[in-house]
């Protein structure tokens, strides 16, 4: 019973929040289970009365104020209904979106070892999906829980009608009853593992179908003529794959036989039984058409009650992983202390080994080097030396396993996260850029200090392009938001994103491979400015390039995880058996 | 305002197209549909039909046996025709039945045909952002379930279902006069034109939020997408996305109400034109049975009936509105993987050009991107030796790609010729020309198939499983492929196998040497295959790069003018020109934009005093 012992506190979660941003959302819901619970009594108790009149007495003036009450009512429930309706999807579109704003949010403040956890990626990829309409949403919890609730005061209603006037139908309707729930249930058994199946089978047809259709294999499907191969693999899938839903379905079948067959039975029962005691004159045939309006309700709602409160567990599977995400803790955010504002800065780590979560190897092993104020380092080393993990110890997007990190002497991990990466103005290797205006992408907020943002422009070398832009800086990057946004090229992305980090003037700049998408001139370009990009402030340089080792005061050179190397370009390249000279020597004989 | 057009299938062509296409794909279908169709309407008939006859009995004869007759009779018939509904379509909302996975797997073979027209089309049109423009409106009729295509065939079924169950109740409504029928029908199109105008409305209101639905969408994507992670917390903008996604999700909510608001409106009038049709229908028959003309079982029958009438009409004229739509963009779908094939006939390539390659011959070539009024290359004339190595250089955008483009025949000329051992290369056969390539792209994609398959990028059965071996050992993959338990056999990417390999960038451009090695093409491009490499094992690319491409004509392209040392000769464009041309010694000693180029990156590379000076 595992799947509904999550029931409770899923609902109380979600129900928590909506309670907490719209309280009325509560009462509707309430509304919604009264008018659905009791609408059948409309329809069970008023047409048995005008059947008796139509049969006896034949009065008219009765007969109008009957089918007046009854038409009127329906009338209500139905309006009610409306309105019922028009209330609930806007509270549930508001609530879907308060959800969605958390989702994000949690995905953007939290732990980033999180974001490189692939277990962390499928629960983030568990949790929108519990906040899919098609799985689970508060939409489709509170619609099976209303379902439930209203099907139990319907179930009452009409057990005290049957029961009242044949106690023995209800038994036998019973009876049937929890045959037919017994086959629901396992039938909905295999439907979870079917939306199960469907889950991973998602995954498959997402790819035959949308994924492979993308103009970006263009060029390798003609040139290499993998057309045979796609549509083999595709039609395999259409043909085969696809159809292995058909063995699901078989089982099923059985199911809806046997439910069939429940059913019919119990309708020929009921008509049979009902019938038989109207000949005999037990019943009038005006409680024959109550009584079996009556049953068949009883067994629509035990029924109802049964499928919902399976349906409930299936909803709550689904949506407790996303609480299970939003709750996810955050163990960075412990630091309160906060940086103090200066120019100067000493960054210091402190034999500092690093293996990544789950790792076996340690990538990065008892590091030490010393940041002073205004120095130039130049990180080099073959892929996978450490480099990019140096740079994320140092930016605090993971902490050290073994050993400490200090800023003027004090560990980081007791600062305030926030306030320690104020200190850092960033360019990683996979910059992204939003596709919100160039402003904004290099103020990196709403608002910008236009004079700083074209100074920044400029340093980066980007103020040529940027005067051939008919909007300036209001030019959209990208598409998405603006349809004559502009796809800068790889350069000019690089530019924009070197510009974000000049405008954030942090006393300590990284620029991890900005030069690789660039073509000899403008990376000419770049290292020129370097000087006038970083001025005296601390820099940190990473490149294959070693060309750019030039101008960086000291060199660390990375080999599986340790600084094997550290000192000026001019004493390490003397080392002719060392990791940098072989490096140097690699690039350099191609110039000589 | 939108100038209406018409649109380029009318509804009954759209509907016949989609009859030939399920013939095509899934000629069954049809035998579901139909047993499907009688089975429902049947379905419905019964429950209007028997319980008439059981309560004739019990107000006339009276008789117990013939009551239990009918009762079991009812159960019979109930059991019969609603087995068969529920086996092949299944109720409700539990996904069953047989014809729901025909109907996904009719639009799997939609999407089949449309990424066969991907593949087929001229390269050329790929990158032509109307061609983009028309496959993302085709790719609209496979949105869903109900949608484009597969709403249409669903359609088919349900509209024959509907039309049979009307059929069914109105001829026994229509005994009783066809009185009763015209309110019905009256009440139901107040209702139809009141709810599509009330559609109209949502629709336009609808697509007025397309824009910031996009917004919301590209939002939710990025936030979530964990490659904007360092960025996101590096430069704090948490707080910037999330102010941006709630301002746009306070847009959604206020039109999001207009349109809840229209949906309670013609709810309401549903609602009261219902009131009009019950309060008609309970007079009429009451008023017959007072007058003793109608007995307290039709009388039964025809509430029931009459109610399955409408609603059975109700959902013909839903169905047809819906079919308008999805006319529409099938319409979309059919304009996209119609467009004309072109003729991929041609001269075959003569076998010893396909075996050894010949020389090929740019004359006066220009070239445009559509769209664009400048000319991406400008009457260029070149020769490209058989067997020379050659390099190309310059800045990005000079025209170094688009010449390589122009090369392999992904795109075709505006202007001039290009000719392969003395004949224009648009004679020969597409297909066959494409045959003389192998190519390392700068962006090099990976399937979600094994490494063999993406190595010999064809179906498994006809991969050579050794050749694959050979080449990612000579391309220093294979190293890393040992480590794999399924070694060649592994999947990549975690799309179509949870057990899938991903590779680094370094890694990925080791693979894609490979696939150009296994394709052993008498003509090699190279367009920078070192930038993800480190210093050594570039070096180890370069040293090797002899051995590689023996025998062939090699193009390599690169931003490192390192490499031109190893070429035969190098052509560097500027402005969409070659601006120079011979071998590294002579355009050094020339002085020119080479000179210049090299300079720049070997200064850092001499000796350190010099370099000093220059920086």
């Amino acid at each position: 019973m595992n799947a509904y012992k999550n029931i409770i506190p899923c609902m109380r979660y979600f129900y928590g929040i909506a309670w907490r941003h719209e309280k009325p959302y509560i009462l509707v819901i309430a509304a919604n289970m009264l008018v659905s619970g009791l609408s059948p009594f409309i329809n069970i108790f008023v047409p048995k009365r005008i059947i008796d009149e139509l049969l006896g007495a034949r009065q008219v003036d009765v007969l109008v104020l009957l089918v007046a009450v009854l038409v009127l009512l329906n009338l209500a429930v139905s309006v009610a209904t409306n309105l019922i309706r028009y209330f609930s999807n806007k509270y549930h579109i508001r609530l879907e979106q308060r959800f969605v704003q958390m989702l994000e949010e949690k995905c953007m403040s939290m732990d980033f070892s999180n974001t490189e956890n692939a277990d962390i990626l499928a629960q983030r990829e568990r949790a929108i999906r519990g906040m899919d309409t098609v799985y689970g949403s508060i939409e489709v919890m509170t619609f099976t829980l209303g379902a439930l609730v209203s099907a139990v005061i319907t179930l009452a209603g009409t057990v005290y009608v049957v029961g009242r006037l044949s106690p023995l139908l209800l038994a036998v309707l019973v009876a049937v009853t929890a045959a037919n729930m017994l086959i629901v249930s396992r039938l909905s058994k295999g439907s979870t593992e079917f939306y199960k199946n469907l889950i991973e089978d998602q995954r498959k047809f997402g790819y035959y179908t949308w994924e492979l259709k993308r103009f970006q294999y263009g060029k390798d499907i003609r040139i290499y003529n993998a057309v045979p191969l796609i549509r083999q693999r595709i039609d395999d899938y259409a043909s085969k794959d696809w159809y292995m839903q058909r063995k699901f379905n078989r089982r099923q079948n059985r199911y809806t036989i046997m439910t069939t067959l429940l059913n019919a039975a119990q309708q020929a029962l009921l008509y049979g039984y009902l019938g038989v005691r109207v000949v005999t004159k037990l019943i009038t045939v005006g409680e024959f058409q109550m009584l079996v309006t009556a049953s068949l309700n009883f067994a629509g709602s035990l029924r109802g009650i049964v499928e919902n409160v399976i349906g409930l567990a299936r909803v709550v599977e689904y949506m407790n992983e996303t609480r299970v995400f939003l709750q996810l803790p955050d163990v960075m955010r412990s630091g309160s202390r906060p940086v103090v504002k200066a120019d100067k800065h000493t960054i210091e780590f402190r034999d500092v080994s690093f293996k990544y979560p789950n790792a076996e190897y340690y990538s990065l092993r008892h590091v030490s080097i010393t940041l002073t104020p205004g120095s130039k380092l130049s990180v080099v080393g073959r892929n996978g030396a450490g480099k990019t993990t140096f740079i994320k110890l140092l930016c605090r997007l993971y902490d050290p396993t073994e050993g400490q990190i200090l800023l003027d002497g004090v560990d980081i991990r007791e600062y305030d996260l926030d306030s320690y990466r104020e200190l850092l103005s960033v360019v990683f290797q996979d910059y992204k850029l939003l596709a919100f205006s160039l402003r904004e992408n290099i103020a990196a907020a709403p608002e910008a200090d236009d004079a700083r943002v074209l100074e920044s422009v400029c340093k980066a070398g980007f103020s040529e392009r940027l005067e051939t832009l008919e909007n300036g800086l209001d030019t959209a990057v990208y598409k998405d938001f603006d349809k004559n946004g502009v796809e800068f090229s790889g350069g000019e992305s690089q530019k924009i994103a070197i510009a974000r980090a000049i405008y954030k003037n942090a006393p300590i700049t990284v620029l991890d491979e900005p030069t690789a998408a660039l073509d000899p001139m403008a990376e000419y370009d770049i290292y020129n400015r370097f000087d006038s990009l970083i001025g005296d402030k601390t820099a940190i340089y990473i490149s294959h390039r070693l060309s750019s080792c030039r101008f960086c005061d000291n060199i660390a050179v990375f080999k599986d995880g340790e600084i094997v190397q550290y000192g000026p370009h001019d004493e390490l390249v003397k080392d002719e058996h060392g990791e940098y000279f072989t490096m140097w020597a690699a690039q350099a004989k191609y110039y000589e | 305002m939108e100038k209406k057009e018409k649109p380029r299938y009318s509804l009954a062509e759209n509907f016949m197209w989609m009859l030939r296409c399920i013939r095509e794909f899934d000629p069954r279908l049809f035998a579901w549909i139909a047993m499907n169709a009688v089975s429902t309407a049947l379905g419905h008939m019964v429950p209007i039909v028997m319980p008439k006859l059981i309560i004739d009995e019990l107000t006339g004869g009276g008789r117990v046996e013939r009551v239990v007759t009918l009762a079991v009779l009812f159960g019979a018939a109930l059991f019969i025709t609603n087995g068969i509904t529920g086996i092949s379509y299944g109720f409700g909302t539990i996904p069953s039945g047989s014809m729901s996975i025909r109907f996904i797997a009719l639009r799997i073979r939609f999407h089949a045909r449309q990424n066969l027209k991907n593949m087929t089309l001229d390269y050329q049109k790929l990158e032509d952002p109307e061609t983009l423009d028309m496959a993302q409106r085709a790719e609209r009729a496979m949105y869903g379930n109900y949608e484009g295509v597969e709403g249409m065939s669903r359609l088919v079924l349900t509209m024959f279902r509907s039309l049979l169950t009307l059929i069914g109740t109105v001829s026994i409504v229509v005994v009783m006069g066809y009185w009763l029928l015209l309110v019905t029908l009256g009440v139901l199109i107040v209702n139809y034109i009141v709810s599509n105008r009330a559609r109209i409305r949502d629709k336009q209101i609808a697509d007025a939020l397309a824009p910031t639905n996009r917004k919301i969408n590209y939002m939710e994507r990025m936030s979530g997408d964990f490659k904007y992670g360092k960025d996101i917390r590096i430069y704090s903008l948490k707080d910037f996305i999330l102010t941006r996604l709630k301002k746009e999700h306070g847009v959604h909510f206020k039109e999001a109400s207009k349109r809840q608001k229209i949906a309670l409106f013609s709810g309401n009038i549903g609602s009261l034109t219902a009131l009009v049709q019950e309060i008609a229908m309970y007079a009429w028959l009451c008023r017959l049975v007072v007058k003793g003309a109608l007995g307290i079982g039709s009388f039964l029958m025809y509430i029931t009936s009459i109610r399955t009438f409408s609603s059975s009409l109700n959902e013909l004229l839903e169905g047809f509105v819906s079919l308008q739509r999805q006319s529409a963009v099938i319409c979309d779908y059919r304009a996209y993987v119609e467009i004309p094939d072109t003729p991929s006939g041609g001269a075959p390539v003569p076998a010893d050009i396909l075996r050894n390659g010949a020389e090929i011959e740019f004359e006066h070539v220009s070239f445009k991107y559509p769209g664009s009024d400048k000319y991406a290359l400008y009457d260029v004339s070149f020769k490209i030796n058989l067997r020379e190595k050659l390099a190309v250089v310059g800045l990005n955008g000079a025209g170094k790609s688009t010449f390589i483009k122009l090369l392999m025949r992904l795109y075709k000329p505006e202007s001039g010729r290009i000719l392969l051992g003395g004949a224009d290369i648009q004679t020969y056969d597409r297909d066959e020309y494409f045959r003389l390539f192998s190519a390392v792209f700068q962006e090099i994609n990976t399937f979600a198939f094994t490494i063999a398959e993406n190595v010999s990028m064809q179906e498994y059965d006809k991969t050579d499983l050794p050749r694959v071996r050979r080449c990612l050992e000579l391309a220093g993959l294979m190293d890393k492929i040992d480590t794999l338990p399924k070694g060649v056999d592994t999947t990549m990417l975690k799309t179509l196998d949870l057990d899938g390999v991903e590779f680094s960038g370094g890694e990925i451009q080791k693979l894609a040497l490979a696939r150009a090695l296994y394709k052993d093409a008498p003509f090699i491009v190279l367009d920078e295959p070192t930038a993800a490499l480190d210093a050594l094992a570039e070096e180890r690319l370069y040293m090797e790069f002899d051995k590689l491409t023996r025998d062939k004509t090699a193009i390599y392209i690169s931003h490192r003018l390192a490499s031109t040392r190893f070429c035969d000769r190098v052509i560097l464009f500027e402005n969409g020109a070659i601006a120079e041309c011979g071998t590294h010694d002579e355009l050094l000693n020339q002085g020119g934009k080479y000179a210049e180029l090299f300079g720049v990156q070997a200064q850092y590379y001499r000796d350190s005093e010099e370099a000093e000076a220059l920086v």
